[in-house]
């Protein structure tokens, strides 16, 4: 059967193609032209200088530093979360009548911006904070955890954790409603405990839901910026500097780099994307329950 | 229907005709945000310049201070579009004009008398100019001090004269004997508020030392020397020694906790002045400049004039001149001085009965130009970039975990190459 083409369909996303090319593509692909010249918006020349920008990020120390740092954050921030997310889905699960209630409460600091979120934060790890003033009443002298390069990244993690492992846990509800009861049921009857149950049914059947929350986490935590930039600013020592803020400060503190911190962002990119394709690589070759 | 029409036309023709013939708009981080006193000061502005120019329609737009202010001058350049004048800070003022933002003012200042060098303090045409090129008017005059509470000081014998504490070890003493503990040994009130985490919570120390930030030429550092070595020193040893400060944290605020009692002595600047009268009331304070160190010849600090400028492709420049005239001028000093408490960087306006008034209802405000004249010049080549080098190894000597001699090495060897690839840009780029 012959297909006619469908002309006024194309009239109907065309705005939004338009918007998103205009918008979106190019900008990314005029980011890219930019990191390849010194770049500034009011110079009377950019020249074009190659990869200049790229080695001169390569060795820029801080830099270096701040690609560690973000690391750092990632590996301990999202098998943070996803554990959280997935405990407290499963505990929700099981609250039966409480769940909505539970779900409320886990869902509340996602709502919360995460500017307000990091003045708690604040409040929470200073020298006479409510934590130390918790540990005061147990003989402990707690340090001041924003001020110490030792503790002052775990104090951010632990801040973003509790604010994003309700918005998670909800995904993970969705995914747990989709794994059909039977399976349980059938396992029980075999005489499975709740944590062979867990391993063997749960985190298999949840494997597409694990996939997109773990590709989400490790995207949105290599672009890790508000908190850090509230919270200690980069401090002390440069212990919690991320990459981000250094593609704002150069780009937008630093008047006239923007050339190298376009190359920034496109190293950021990278390591973002092979990180994407690392985690795709492992978590969906394999197939189960075919 | 056609008459209705008819006559809506002729009201809109009407009011076009019966608004003033130009818009000058002014771009300006001060804002009636701040308070009540800011409110009525720009209230005041509006007034007085509209009545002597009623032919013009004035426009503040006000824009937080910081990068913001930097991106919407850069984007207001690149649409072609800038502002017809704009308040500048020294922070970035410099780096605008080397990048071809600001307009010479020279021709404007060769026809205005009364804008002539020889009205202004000597400290103020520190900024603003490079050669025969003038790119900005001085319009608000800043310096570093030492504000303290006079009660806390008259109550632990300590004379309180701004020019008592005359070299450092008289500070330390001072701020030794105002400092109390709780009985687990933590700082309950804090002597003086060591708050040396960047360049210029160090500076006015280095310059009471007798240190120098630039060369001569600017294109590189003069710091790494014994003068800052010696400061830096001085503060880590009065955090972690003496232990006669809070610790430092982000988010603390040393002007609250002065104004909460719980401070003696604090950095704070020529304009905090007016901040503590309107949020404390009664509070008994004064402000001096920073002793002698033990290589100083005098008391130092940092003073740095802000100030006014017109973008290149202005639409009104001489519209915006004349303003620039005003504002900068003795009746709006006298102005700024009555609504906001400002000093300004005229000559003349210290010789005024309304200095003199002001001085009487404000008594903290009677030592700025002794304090604003000592102090030495706020680092204006791409200071954002610098302080960034500066901050973090600041922040090691502070916690006692870098040397203060290894942290001016790194910063220097950083710094230099910042400003070397500055000027190799500049050469190949903007000329």
């Amino acid at each position: 059967m012959k297909r006619t083409p469908q002309y006024p369909a194309y009239l109907f996303v065309a705005p939004a193609c338009i918007l998103i090319l205009a918008f979106s593509l190019v900008a990314i692909a005029y980011s890219f032209w930019i990191s390849l010249h010194r770049y500034d918006v009011l110079a009377l020349h950019n020249p074009f200088v190659g990869l200049d920008n790229y080695r001169a990020v390569f060795s820029d120390e801080v830099f270096r530093l701040s690609l560690l740092n973000t690391s750092y954050y990632v590996l301990m921030s999202v098998p943070a979360i996803l554990c959280g997310a997935i405990a407290l889905a499963l505990l929700a699960d099981k609250a039966g009548r409480g769940a909505p209630l539970v779900k409320v409460i886990y869902f509340i600091p996602s709502m919360t911006p995460t500017v307000v979120v990091s003045l708690l934060g604040i409040w929470l790890w200073r020298g006479d904070g409510a934590l130390n003033q918790l540990l005061a009443m147990v003989g402990i002298h707690g340090p001041n955890w924003l001020q110490n390069s030792r503790t002052a990244m775990p104090a951010i993690v632990v801040t973003t954790t509790w604010q994003v492992v309700g918005y998670y846990m909800v995904i993970f509800m969705a995914g747990l409603s989709d794994i059909p009861k039977m399976y349980y049921e059938a396992a029980t009857i075999d005489g499975a405990g709740p944590i062979s149950k867990f391993w063997h049914i749960t985190i298999p059947l949840l494997r597409n839901t694990l996939v997109f929350v773990t590709a989400m986490l490790i995207i949105g935590s290599y672009q890790v910026f508000t908190q850090v930039y509230i919270m200690t600013n980069g401090g002390p020592e440069n212990s919690t500097e991320v990459m981000q803020a250094q593609v704002f400060r150069n780009a937008f503190q630093f008047v006239g780099k923007m050339g190298y911190a376009a190359a920034m962002a496109w190293v950021m990119f990278a390591v973002i994307a092979a990180f994407i394709a690392l985690q795709m690589k492992f978590m969906r070759s394999r197939k189960l329950y075919d | 229907m056609i008459r209705s029409t008819l006559v809506m036309f002729l009201l809109c023709v009407c009011s076009a005709y019966a608004l003033p013939a130009t818009t000058l708009r002014v771009w300006d981080w001060w804002s009636p945000a701040e308070g009540e006193k800011m409110t009525a000061y720009f209230r005041g502005v509006h007034e007085t310049y509209t009545a002597a120019n009623p032919d013009v329609d004035i426009r503040f737009q006000h824009i937080p201070f910081g990068p913001q202010y930097i991106q919407k001058i850069m984007a207001s350049m690149a649409a072609k579009r800038p502002p017809d004048c704009l308040h500048a800070s020294i922070i970035w003022a410099n780096d605008l004009y080397e990048r071809g933002v600001l307009m010479d003012l020279r021709p404007f200042l060769e026809r205005t008398p009364e804008m002539a060098d020889s009205v202004w303090l000597p400290a103020a045409l520190r900024y603003g100019r490079d050669g025969k090129y003038i790119y900005g008017i001085p319009f608000e005059h800043d310096a570093s001090t030492i504000v303290y509470n006079l009660d806390m000081f008259e109550k632990a014998g300590i004379p309180t004269d701004p020019d008592a504490l005359s070299t450092w070890e008289d500070l330390r003493q001072a701020a030794i004997k105002l400092t109390r503990y709780d009985a687990a040994g933590q700082v309950v009130q804090a002597g003086f508020m060591v708050s040396a985490v960047d360049l210029s919570g160090n500076l006015p120390w280095m310059y009471a030392n007798g240190g120098k930030f630039y060369m001569p030429d600017l294109r590189r550092t003069a710091f790494n020397d014994t003068p800052m070595l010696e400061a830096m020193q001085f503060m880590q040893d009065l955090q972690n020694k003496d232990k006669v400060s809070f610790p430092i944290t982000s988010d603390r605020q040393d002007m609250q906790l002065f104004m909460q009692g719980k401070v003696a002595m604090f950095v704070g600047g020529t304009w905090t002045g007016h901040m503590i009268e309107e949020n404390a009331p009664g509070l008994r304070f004064r402000m001096t400049s920073f002793p002698r160190g033990p290589h100083g010849t005098g008391r130092g600090g940092m003073t740095w004039t802000n100030m006014m400028c017109i973008p290149k492709g202005a639409k009104n420049p001489e519209l915006a001149w004349k303003f620039i005239v005003y504002y900068c001028g003795m009746q709006n000093a006298m102005w700024k001085l009555t609504a906001v408490d400002r000093n300004s960087p005229l000559v003349a306006s210290y010789d005024t009965p309304q200095w003199r008034d002001a001085v009487r209802d404000h008594p903290s405000l009677e030592n700025v130009p002794a304090i604003s004249e000592v102090g030495g010049l706020y680092p204006v080549v791409r200071f954002t970039e610098i302080d960034s080098v500066f901050q973090p190894l600041c922040q090691g000597v502070m916690l006692n975990t870098l040397k203060p001699a290894d942290a001016l090495s790194k910063a220097q060897a950083k710094i230099d190459d910042i400003l070397a690839q500055y000027y190799q840009q500049l050469e190949e780029s903007y000329r």
